[in-house]
């Protein structure tokens, strides 16, 4: 019972196991790859984990138009390498696309192919900007304003002066 | 005789109301002109461009569904038909501390684009700014405050095509704690942020604060 029990928990374990991972786990006979991280700065390095179908005399090769990918010695058909995206890479989604090749058999197989995507973000951008002159922001104009109260004043001091004259030749 | 002396008297009388008049004339358009530059000159005062409402909230993604994102693309003009602007466009780099660059001061009436960032359309968050002021008077930016949630952004593009964004969030941030984070970091959707300058000039320093505009890909065409 406690048996039977154990083994129906195992298996649920490992079915829940197995399924956390499927979407990413390999398939077998078919080459699986993935990057970390997958999104970048310019001038940062991805980590590449390839994985080959298993055979003799194994070979692995990728391009990306973000920069330069180095594959290690493989292990076991799973190579380790580096994406090294240029500093001067434009930010933007990018294609990583391997090829596995196999020299054993007669005739060779076909390479096998993978892609995956890489994302060069924007560079990092911190604080904020100088975007003012402060040309909009002004006091009242006080030269304007003196000159017309200059202006007004006389006007009023000259009326006052015709007033008083004109009611001294009256009287 | 009399009449004679009469018509002198007469005609001196009418020479003095005369004078009078244009006398009175004189003094009122003095006091009329006085009064206006008096006017004019006090409302040579301005405040400052217009700001956001106060006390807008955090905007980070609104969820909305975006536009398909675009491929990348620079930008040529942007375009933001509520406020008036249509500018030209000029790439900007951000310094090795990570401030961005800002068009030169004689070309107040540019925007410019973080050219270190993904372009307008692409998948990520563009950035893009632009002055509120030069030192004469209001730059392309100025009315940017005035923006709500909803208007349109166009950002034409080299690649022929126009992305176009709609404003999700307007708010203005001080300088001393500006969120950097939530600003620039690249979102999971095509998105564009809009800069200027806003809140209080002080000479020497410059400007308290950013307002920020925040919209997201809706259509391109």
């Amino acid at each position: 019972m406690f048996a039977a029990r154990f083994a129906v928990g195992a298996a649920a374990a490992a079915a829940l196991l197995a399924a956390t991972p499927a979407a990413a786990a390999p398939t077998p006979g078919q080459p699986n790859m993935q990057v970390s991280p997958g999104s970048v700065e310019p001038g940062e390095t991805v980590k590449i984990v390839l994985t080959c179908p298993t055979a003799n005399g194994i070979a692995a090769d990728a391009q990306s138009e973000a920069g330069p990918v180095v594959f290690g010695p493989h292990n076991g058909g799973v190579f380790t390498g580096t994406l090294a995206v240029a500093a001067s890479t434009p930010a933007g989604q990018y294609a990583v696309v391997a090829n596995c090749t196999s020299s054993s058999g007669t005739p060779a197989p076909a390479p096998v192919t993978v892609k995956t995507t890489v994302v060069v973000a924007s560079k990092t951008v911190s604080g904020g900007v100088h975007t003012g002159l402060g040309g909009s922001v002004s006091g009242p104009d006080t030269t304007q304003v003196a000159i017309g109260a200059a202006i007004a004043t006389a006007a009023l001091g000259g009326g006052i002066l015709l007033l008083r004259r004109r009611g001294g030749s009256g009287a | 005789m009399a009449d004679a002396a009469t018509d002198t008297e007469r005609a001196s009388s009418a020479h003095r109301a005369k004078g009078a008049r244009s006398g009175l004339t004189t003094v009122v358009l003095g006091i009329v002109v006085g009064i206006v530059l008096i006017g004019h000159g006090l409302a040579q005062r301005s405040d400052g461009p217009p700001e956001p409402p106060t006390a807008a909230s955090v905007f980070a993604d609104d969820g909305a569904p975006t536009a398909d994102p675009m491929e990348r693309s620079v930008p040529t003009r942007v375009r933001i038909p509520a406020i008036g602007v249509n500018a030209a466009m000029m790439p900007l780099e951000a310094s090795a501390s990570g401030e961005l660059a800002v068009p030169p001061p004689d070309k107040a009436d540019m925007a410019g684009w973080h050219d270190g960032g993904v372009t307008p359309g692409q998948l990520g968050t563009a950035v893009v700014l632009g002055h509120v002021d030069s030192r004469d008077g209001p730059a392309v930016f100025y009315d940017l405050g005035r923006l709500r949630k909803g208007a349109t952004i166009e950002v034409a593009r080299k690649d022929g095509r126009t992305a176009v964004f709609t404003v999700y969030g307007i708010d203005m941030y001080d300088r001393t704690s500006f969120p950097s984070k939530q600003v620039y970091t690249d979102a999971h959707r095509p998105e564009l942020r809009v800069i200027t300058c806003g809140g209080t000039f002080t000479p020497g320093t410059g400007y308290s604060s950013n307002v920020v505009v925040f919209a997201r890909l809706t259509a391109s065409r």
